[in-house]
């Protein structure tokens, strides 16, 4: 049976699990945009990594929709704070979010003319839709971490006795040194899982050594942000898991960066894209373990932060939703099996030699 | 205030009811391909691969303005999460499944050759996405007693979600939007289908699709004449009488509000009896923006100030009543041109199916012409019906329960104006694009569209090899190292095929 009292506590589970598949497909996604512009003009492979990221962008979306939709749903006073105080920054990202994706989707369209006059990659319209589909990707990578490393922060409002939440908040706030690192971090995992999968995926030796130099990055990142983060947890008095398991968690982020540039080394492509995936999703489960059970905390007082117990939408709502739970679990490996799909192993392996994959038969 | 509620307003029902078309779209194409790909005959399959490429297009266009749609919950109506976000939550979460499992058919239907029972789910889906998105909307427009507002705590609860997916007001306006959904796609066929025949190309594709498309579409506008005789009774309302009934309505609820703060204060039976007369005109009362609390820096902290309600005089409710009055002249005329619509469409639905009985469509020209003319003009019945639904929504968001402007966010009217203006800009390059990707499609005809070549495939290499050679198995092991950079076999490709052949002889000898 579950306890009706610590549903909303429950609840922030299938939350985090859904923002955690958002952000690492949209990571593997944003990565790919920003790496296969590195790649030749004429390399057959460009077209491949290219029709990878079509295939994947809708499923993204949805995901970023499911997301929002239970971050609505369950926790709608939290929704809606949160919304009140980043309306500008969530505009441009909704904007940026479409255009990308029709830019992807309708990459392919030729405008006037016959399809004979049309050349595929070197039209001035097709360098443009390139160039638009790379600024968004890093726009929504800014924007991300902008709102991650605030929250993290903590933002300057409380409630009074309505329970209105009073903001004293700047858009300007946004702009802190967490939301720097985020951004660093979040921007070098999309490269290094980009390139790792392209470098498997086209065996060129560019983007081994992009790989490389992303992964010792990514090393030197971390091992450097390890004093700005235990900063971080000890301003939280108030965080549910204990500092120590936040801290070992951390370490386990060092370990597979290195482990991710042995696997690189040695080319064992399955390890090389299982820790490039796993060194996100470990930051993402850092961030879930800082922040619980605070939803926005408070950086005026802590104890006004609106936190998962005291601003969830209403009992009725959680129990109804919890029939969701199968589907969306259905969803998640219906996904895994799409990205299978699209880079199996057997694809892996054979990629280099054959030059043939699912991703051309797609 | 005013105008920051405006231009959020007319920038979501823009976004909502581009989202709606598109949704019907999808329908109603998904049914039609369904449908031929359920015959056995090979043409009728050739139509369906065709039709599938317009809804792998449009279908991208749906997502991208639901995302749209889901986003401006954030942004322009930030309030509505904690005041209903428990109603309308749960529904939108459902679509949003429903669109990933559609999303997930596609890839599986570009993946595999097996496609019937594929594609019926999918158009299954679709038309459970249509229905969701109605419920939403008829309950929104007529709550009953689905919802209830507590006034108390400022948030709306669920009393039923079975009341509010299935009754009787949903079921209306669901086979409403169905019917239309058919005749938008069925008018689409007709109109790429009649551009081929006056081509003079792929007639009998063209005429396999047109027979679905008016069977379907033409039943689907019959169907809609005892709904439209029903609309077109529509009377203009007395305004005088409800700009009366509004007044009471906004007295009463300002004696609710005064005794529900009463009540908040200190708990007496009297205040408690007037707050339940009184309980459902609360929401007449909160039209009043000078009613609701506000906040005011007092010494150091801001505090929460209550209006006093005797402050409000007979003009402002006069003025009040008179501005919620719904436009019912926009409801009367997209009312008409619906009507309108739907006379011509079922004339020239009829047209085809006489052509098609006399077996004499190549050569009817006017009547193929008239089907490309119209092809606009269902997708501008669906935008009429969208706007007369939104006319008679007034100033509510949840009629008679939640007032528009509670639930907009506290921003400023020039981000939202800068906000409605860039998405005007962004639908409308949609619509670009979607035009230019059916017109691409329409282009490459019904031959040589990649969904054919993926679930059969017959690269050149294989066909000239089986030829010169006339040897299966080793032609299946050349095919197995082609890549698509190979397809287009070279002089090379054929020297080491001859070597190896060569070598393949020499061994069997």
């Amino acid at each position: 049976m579950i306890d009706i009292v610590n549903l909303p506590k429950l609840w922030i589970l299938p939350l985090a699990w859904t923002w955690n598949i958002t952000l690492l497909g949209l990571t593997f996604d944003i990565g790919c945009a920003l790496i296969y512009r590195f790649m030749n003009k004429n390399n057959p492979y460009k077209t491949q990594i290219f029709n990878f990221i079509k295939q994947i962008a809708l499923f993204n979306l949805i995901w970023l929709c499911i997301s929002i939709l239970i971050f609505f749903t369950i926790f709608g006073p939290a929704f809606s704070g949160l919304s009140m105080l980043f309306s500008p920054i969530i505009t441009l990202l909704m904007f940026a979010l479409a255009i990308r994706t029709l830019a992807i989707k309708f990459y392919d369209v030729h405008f006037f003319g016959n399809k004979s006059n049309y050349a595929y990659l070197n039209s001035s319209t097709k360098k443009f839709t390139n160039w638009i589909i790379t600024d968004t990707s890093i726009v929504i990578l800014c924007i991300f971490s902008a709102i991650f490393g605030t929250i993290l922060n903590g933002i300057p409002f409380y409630l009074n006795n309505s329970k209105q939440l009073i903001s004293l908040f700047r858009i300007e706030d946004c702009l802190n040194p967490t939301s720097l690192l985020i951004f660093l971090l979040l921007i070098i995992f999309s490269i290094t899982q980009a390139s790792v999968f392209c470098y498997i995926k086209t065996q060129l030796h560019k983007m081994k050594i992009i790989a490389l130099i992303s992964t010792i990055l990514l090393f030197t990142i971390i091992s450097c942000s390890i004093f700005p983060i235990e900063n971080l947890i000890e301003e939280f008095h108030y965080t549910y898991f204990s500092k120590n398991i936040i801290r070992s968690v951390f370490i386990t982020l060092p370990i597979s960066a290195l482990i991710l540039i042995a696997a690189i080394i040695n080319k064992r492509y399955t390890l090389a894209l299982i820790t490039s995936s796993g060194i996100i999703k470990i930051f993402m489960i850092i961030f879930d373990l800082i922040l619980f059970p605070f939803i926005v905390p408070s950086s005026i007082d802590t104890s006004q932060s609106l936190i998962c117990i005291n601003s969830f939408s209403n009992i009725q709502t959680l129990v109804v939703s919890l029939i969701f739970v199968i589907p969306m679990l259905i969803a998640a490996l219906c996904t895994v099996w799409i990205y299978n799909k699209l880079i199996n192993s057997k694809t892996l392996a054979t990629s280099a030699k054959t030059k043939n994959s699912v991703i051309t038969k797609l | 205030m005013n105008e920051f509620i405006e231009f959020s307003k007319n920038q979501f029902f823009l976004t909502a009811g581009f989202n709606l078309i598109f949704v019907e779209f999808n329908a109603g194409i998904s049914l039609i391909t369904a449908i031929m790909y359920s015959m056995r005959k090979t043409i009728w399959q050739r139509c369906a691969k065709f039709w599938l490429k317009t809804i792998l297009a449009s279908y991208s266009i749906t997502v991208i303005t639901t995302l749209l749609l889901v986003f401006q919950l954030a942004t322009n109506w930030s309030k509505l999460g904690g005041i209903c976000g428990n109603i309308f939550g749960p529904f939108l979460i459902l679509i949003a499944l429903i669109m990933f499992f559609c999303e997930f058919l596609m890839f599986l239907i570009k993946l595999r050759a097996e496609k019937t029972k594929t594609l019926w789910i999918l158009t299954i889906l679709m038309h459970l996405h249509l229905w969701i998105i109605i419920a939403i909307q008829t309950t929104m427009h007529q709550p009953n007693s689905s919802i209830e507002f507590d006034y108390m705590n400022n948030c709306a609860h669920i009393v039923s979600f079975f009341d509010i997916s299935f009754n009787f007001n949903t079921a209306i306006q669901f086979t409403k939007s169905l019917w239309k959904s058919y005749s938008i796609a069925s008018i689409f066929c007709i109109g790429i289908c009649a551009r081929y025949i006056l081509q003079n190309k792929h007639i009998a594709f063209s005429i396999s699709s047109i027979k679905t498309a008016v069977l379907i579409g033409g039943s689907a506008c019959i169907s809609l004449t005892p709904l439209i005789y029903k609309a077109s009774s529509f009377q203009m309302p007395n305004i005088k009488n409800i700009q009366t009934i509004n007044v009471i309505h906004i007295k009463n609820g300002m004696l609710g509000l005064q005794a529900m703060r009463n009540l908040k204060k200190e708990y007496t039976l009297a205040e408690k009896e007037i707050f339940l007369m009184h309980k459902h005109d609360i929401a007449y009362a909160n039209l009043i923006p000078e009613l609701q609390p506000t906040e005011r820096l007092i010494g150091t902290s801001f505090e929460t100030v209550l209006p006093s309600i005797s402050e409000i005089n007979q003009e402002q409710i006069t003025q009040i009543a008179n501005e919620i009055i719904p436009n019912f002249k926009l409801a009367f005329y997209s009312n008409l041109i619906t009507i309108f619509i739907n006379i011509l469409l079922t004339i020239i639905f009829f047209m085809f199916a006489y052509k098609l009985f006399r077996k004499k469509i190549t050569s009817a020209n006017f009547t193929l012409k008239c089907a490309i003319v119209v092809m606009p003009l269902p997708f501008l019945s669906a935008i009429s019906q969208y706007a007369n639904i939104e006319a008679t929504r007034g100033p509510w968001l949840i009629n008679n329960m939640l007032p528009i402007y509670l639930a907009a966010s506290n921003l400023t009217a020039i981000s939202a104006m800068i906000s409605l203006i860039s998405m005007c800009i962004f639908l409308f390059i949609c619509i670009l694009l979607f035009a230019f990707r059916i017109i691409n499609i329409a282009q490459d005809g019904p031959e040589n569209h990649p969904i054919s070549t993926h679930n059969e495939p017959k690269p050149i290499l294989k066909n000239k090899l089986s030829k010169i050679l006339n040897k299966k198995h080793l032609a299946k092991k050349i095919n197995m190292k082609s890549s698509y950079k190979a397809q287009v076999p070279s002089r090379m490709d054929f020297k080491k095929l001859k070597k190896k052949t060569n070598k393949w002889k020499r061994k069997n000898k």
